[in-house]
């Protein structure tokens, strides 16, 4: 193998079936922008909104709580979906965030080309993860980076999700750990409440996922 | 040290591998999207701004890369049959921008991987950045329907709207909660949440 050749270009017809992308964006401006990117690349087909997709590219202003409620919505109702998020601009943080809430790849607006647009999203169809190299660090140690920053969980609220995590109800909980079950009813809410989930089942998944847990 | 912005079009790649027949394969995938491929010896690759190197892991693949990429600031693109959490995470702080799961590497997926390695955007399987259990349990896999179940559990949805979601009846739907609890041996829906997630199963 120590022959150093050019091998010649030769595109052949065979094609893989075209990734469905659906497009959700606040304003028809800003969907027909993210469409006409997309269209006319072989590999890709638009469809439309809200028909069964392979790919949901989301166009937001900023990964804000209500972006993210959004992000969390699409996840329950277009399951079979993977989620691309296109925002002007995000942090680490911003970008752990919203890993955490579903979304497999992010893309800063500016840097949309076709191009790039188009390589997410074939990316994310395809199982992987597509983020920008400057948001890697938590993503690579989100447990570590929760837990130097301001975790987003109490010591309390660790120690109540752990034992829930690991199938104990309220009361038996409320033994453990010396409070009333009031008291781990009320914990959980407040977990609910603050970081927007459903229930206490949605709260474990999150702590896991987000290497709280 | 800077790579262009705009590289031209039709750049050939430079395809490392373990093995020879792993590099053919590699390099006919290439091919047939009209990339041109470039088979180096070992040593510095020079005139391929992107190369891609194939092996069983993610290690083995890194050990084929060419002698001083990062120096020559090549991009290289990891192909492995066995995608491990913990190498991976490593092979990216090195800075390899993408790893591929072979399994997944069609062409389709090897042109835009490529393109992601030449433009600085990170892609690795999602795999890699859920945590998953290093001891515990092991289950055996569950059902297409058991996966969509549990995964819409995770997202904090009742039985009603895993049935909507699924088009099936709630009776269903509790059914398979039913069988999930067993499968992956848990008292409460949390917990078997938790263990799905804990296993990489969602």
């Amino acid at each position: 193998m120590d022959v150093a050749r050019l091998e010649h270009l030769d595109v052949s017809g065979a094609v893989d079936p075209p990734t469905r992308v659906d497009i959700e964006a606040a304003d028809p401006l800003l969907r027909a922008g993210a469409a006409s990117e997309i269209a006319g690349r072989p590999e890709l087909t638009v469809v439309a909104p809200g028909a069964p997709a392979d790919v949901v590219v989301v166009v937001v202003d900023q990964v804000s709580d209500a972006a993210l409620d959004g992000v969390r919505e699409t996840r329950r109702t277009r399951h079979r979906a993977e989620i691309l998020l296109i925002c002007p601009d995000f942090s680490a943080g911003e970008a752990l965030r919203a890993i955490v809430a579903g979304v497999r790849g992010l893309v800063r607006r500016g840097d949309a080309s076709g191009d790039r647009l188009a390589r997410a999203v074939v990316a994310v169809a395809g199982g992987d993860c597509s983020v920008p190299p400057d948001v890697l660090d938590p993503l690579l140690a989100p447990g570590l980076a929760a837990r130097s920053a301001d975790s987003d969980l109490s010591e309390r609220e660790q120690a109540v999700l752990a034992l829930v995590a690991r199938g104990w109800e309220t009361t038996e909980i409320a033994r453990e750990l010396s409070y009333s079950p009031r008291t781990i009813t009320s914990v959980l809410h407040d977990v609910t409440q603050r970081l927007r989930l459903r229930n206490r089942t949605h709260a474990v998944a999150y702590a896991l996922r987000a290497g709280l847990l | 040290m800077t790579v262009p912005d705009r590289l031209p079009e039709v750049q050939p790649v430079g395809v490392r591998a373990t093995d020879p027949r792993r590099a053919r394969r590699l390099g006919d995938r290439l091919r047939r999207r009209g990339i041109g491929a470039e088979y180096e010896s070992r040593g510095r690759a020079r005139g391929v701004a992107v190369v891609v190197a194939a092996g069983a892991t993610v290690d083995d693949a890194l050990g084929v890369a060419p002698v001083g990429w990062w120096f020559d600031d090549i991009r290289l693109v990891l192909v492995a049959d066995e995608v491990a959490t913990v190498a991976t995470r490593r092979a990216v702080r090195l800075g390899v921008r993408v790893v591929l799961s072979a399994a997944r590497a069609t062409p389709a997926q090897l042109v835009a991987a490529i393109g992601a390695a030449r433009d600085s955007q990170i892609q690795v399987p999602a795999e890699v950045l859920t945590p998953s259990t290093r001891s515990g349990p092991t289950f055996t896999d569950l059902t297409p329907r058991q996966t969509s179940v549990v995964a819409l559990m995770a997202e904090g949805c009742s039985n009603g709207e895993v049935a909507t979601a699924l088009s099936c009846s709630e009776h269903t739907v509790k059914n398979v909660v039913y069988e999930l609890m067993g499968r992956l041996r848990a008292r409460t829906r949390a917990q078997a949440v938790a263990h799905a997630v804990r296993a990489g199963l969602i």
